[in-house]
């Protein structure tokens, strides 16, 4: 063997040995496992092989780790990821192995990395990065080990921060809208109308809104925090101070008169405990400035007290009217009564020396007297209506008929009238009134008959409901008995409907017909005197219906 | 019945005058004597006179009206058997039912026709 060739051999072995060496150490390394895997260069290509290693328990805790683990290499070649980060970036463990970490750094992170990453070779570095992964982006914190000297890499675990970012995004715009709600909540109690404060146990002001500020003329710095004594301290001895201890002590407490001291404003307050968790933390006050309701109140109160003192003058004057139209009536009849006695004295007496014109003249005063003593009657009657006050009596009206017959048989049987009348009901009336009442449309009736025609005068009855009366205003609810008197007469103008109801209303010419233009007045006063309700339907040549409705006993 | 002399009670001198000049139309000798309201009458009637065979009593006067006269005539034994015409301008139902009530055997309200006022008085005379 030559030299050379046992040089050569001799190098060999030595390169073999130190191989050899090598191996030896990598075989120590995988046993103690202080080696996870092993990256070979493969034609440029870094192949991993994964080792099994005898910290078996460490790798299972790793596995399920809630955070992501990796070991990098120092180039930032991943040769491990447990199973959190396939989760995190929602990939295949196989695709993430071997590849560089930088490739899942979003770009705005990577400057960061590459400091932290540096940072890491000589101990540890953490911060907050973002990863980016098939279009996704994801927080995360990020902690890195230096792994020196055991293995030439880094160690680094990942937090997801997605969670935290969401809620502190979610916290962040609950807080705006807490402050929003805050603000509308403030700007409502501001524009009440009310001035609302509140106040601690020891009655501090801890709030108030705008509209208590204007009425006190304050500043809100003026106030909160400062005790209500300290503002305002005239309150020690009131009323309204005992109120707010009431208050503190659960009760809600209402004054309707608060007079303010400085300008004499007037506010209705509720002074209300405030309750937080079932426990008294303080007084709510709310006031309202009433002065103008106060002031209309009373002015109201004063115009009532005026209208009650002019309606007992009303009355007063009503009264004396009554019965001054009753003396008036009464005491008219005295002279007239003597004038036509006189008078008639006289015409019997001596008529016989009297000029034919003289006869005449003395005939019209009678004529006059006799008039005016119609009229004094009729005025008579009518007042008597409102001064008595007579009973109402359960009567049978067929019996008040019968008896206004007998009344006026001379007129019935000269102007040959036929009166139909049906069964009337039995009502309560004041039965003389109501004897008057169909004796004067009864008289009318025949009166006012069409020359040369026979008088029919038609009487009806019949029960209505008040919905059913609609010309006038009757009670509500009621039950009405109407009773219609219909004729066929001489009829008149419908204008003159509610007229011919008036005091010394006559619609024809007093040589047509006699009349005192009263009769019909007095019905209607009769019937107001029962709470009913007399109206007429007429047509000239067409006959006259009188309504009369009397409330049914219920 | 046979009047030789009546008491008319009324404080109105027209009514007392145009009374007595009917009466003395109708019975010229019937003597009409007049007492100007109820106490006066009483006091007439107690004095020593013959007493009237009729009393006409107006019931709105002075002093004492026609009830209280009236209730004073029926209480007393010596007058309560003269029969009492109540003359009177009212009409009143309740006055006409009142009188009755108390007594008095007439209500004649005094028309205002003569010629009815005469035919009534005739007849009052009549009657009673």
């Amino acid at each position: 063997m030559d030299h050379a060739q046992h040089d050569d051999l001799r190098k060999e072995n030595q390169s073999l040995n130190r191989q050899l060496q090598e191996y030896k150490e990598l075989v120590d390394a995988i046993k103690n496992g202080s080696i996870d895997a092993l990256a070979i260069n493969k034609n440029g290509e870094p192949e991993i092989f994964a080792l099994e290693s005898t910290d078996y328990v460490y790798r299972v805790l790793v596995e399920n780790f809630a955070e992501s683990a990796l070991n990098v290499t120092d180039t930032g070649l991943i040769v491990y990821a447990n199973s959190a980060f396939d989760r995190l970036l929602n990939a295949a463990n196989a695709t993430l192995v071997g590849a560089n970490i930088e490739s899942f750094l979003d770009s705005k992170s990577k400057k960061a990395f590459k400091e932290m990453f540096r940072a890491s070779f000589s101990g540890t570095s953490k911060g907050e990065l973002v990863l980016s992964y098939n279009g996704k982006k994801i927080p995360v914190y990020v902690s890195m080990s230096s792994l020196y000297p055991r293995f030439p890499g880094i160690g680094i675990i990942i937090t997801d921060l997605t969670e935290k970012k969401e809620q502190e995004i979610f916290t962040s715009s609950l807080e705006h809208k807490i402050s929003e709600r805050t603000a509308f909540i403030q700007q409502v109690i501001d524009s009440s109308v009310e001035a609302i404060s509140t106040f601690d146990k020891d009655l501090n002001y801890t709030s108030i809104n705008k509209t208590a500020l204007q009425d006190l003329a304050l500043s809100a710095n003026d106030i909160i925090g400062k005790n209500v004594l300290e503002i305002f301290p005239h309150l020690k001895e009131t009323a309204q101070y005992q109120s707010m201890q009431r208050a503190l002590g659960g009760e809600t407490v209402f004054h309707n008169n608060i007079i303010s001291q400085s300008n004499g404003t007037v506010y209705e307050a509720y002074f209300k405990p405030l309750i937080v968790n079932e426990e008294i933390t303080g007084v709510l006050l709310m006031a309202r400035d009433i002065t103008t309701v106060v002031h209309a109140k009373r002015r109201l109160e004063e115009m009532n007290r005026e209208l009650e003192v002019k309606n007992t003058e009303l009355m007063h004057t009503n009264t004396e009217l009554a019965s001054f139209s009753y003396i008036a009536s009464h005491d008219l009849q005295e002279p007239l009564r003597k004038i036509q006695a006189f008078t008639g004295r006289i015409l019997d007496k001596q008529s016989d020396e009297f000029t034919k014109t003289t006869k005449d003249y003395f005939t019209r005063i009678i004529a006059a007297a006799a008039a005016m003593q119609n009229l004094i009657d009729a005025l008579h009657a009518y007042s008597r209506t409102s001064v008595l006050k007579p009973e109402f009596i359960l009567t049978d009206l067929n019996q008040i008929m019968e008896d206004v017959k007998r009344s006026m048989q001379e007129m019935i049987t000269s102007s040959e009238a036929v009166i139909d009348c049906p069964t009337l009901p039995t009502i309560r009336v004041i039965p003389l009134q109501m004897h008057q009442v169909f004796s004067n449309l009864i008289n009318n009736a025949i009166k006012f008959r069409k020359p040369k025609e026979r008088p029919y005068i038609k009487i009806t009855a019949e029960l209505i409901s008040e919905e059913n009366i609609k010309e006038e205003v009757a009670l509500p609810k009621r039950k009405y008995w109407k009773i219609s008197v219909t004729d066929n007469g001489i009829g008149f103008e419908k204008i003159y409907g509610e007229k011919i109801f008036e005091l010394f209303q006559k619609l024809h010419g007093k040589d047509a017909y006699s009349g005192t233009g009263i009769g019909l007045s007095i019905c209607k006063k009769i019937i107001q005197n029962h709470k009913g309700l007399i109206n007429v339907n007429s047509e000239p040549g067409m006959g006259t219906t009188f309504n009369i409705y009397l409330p049914a006993r219920t | 019945m046979n009047h030789t002399e009546i008491l008319l009670v009324d404080d109105d001198l027209d009514d007392q005058m145009f009374f007595k000049d009917v009466l003395s139309e109708i019975y010229p000798e019937i003597k009409c004597n007049i007492a100007g309201h109820g106490l006066e009458a009483l006091l007439y009637l107690n004095s020593d006179i013959k007493f009237p065979s009729l009393i006409f009593l107006d019931l709105n006067m002075p002093v004492m009206n026609g009830f209280e006269c009236l209730q004073k005539l029926k209480g007393d034994n010596r007058f309560k058997k003269i029969p009492v015409i109540i003359i009177s301008t009212s009409s009143n139902p309740y006055d006409m039912e009142k009188a009755r009530e108390m007594g008095a055997e007439h209500f004649f309200t005094k028309p205002a026709d003569y010629l009815m006022y005469k035919e009534n008085l005739f007849r009052i005379f009549k009657n009673f």
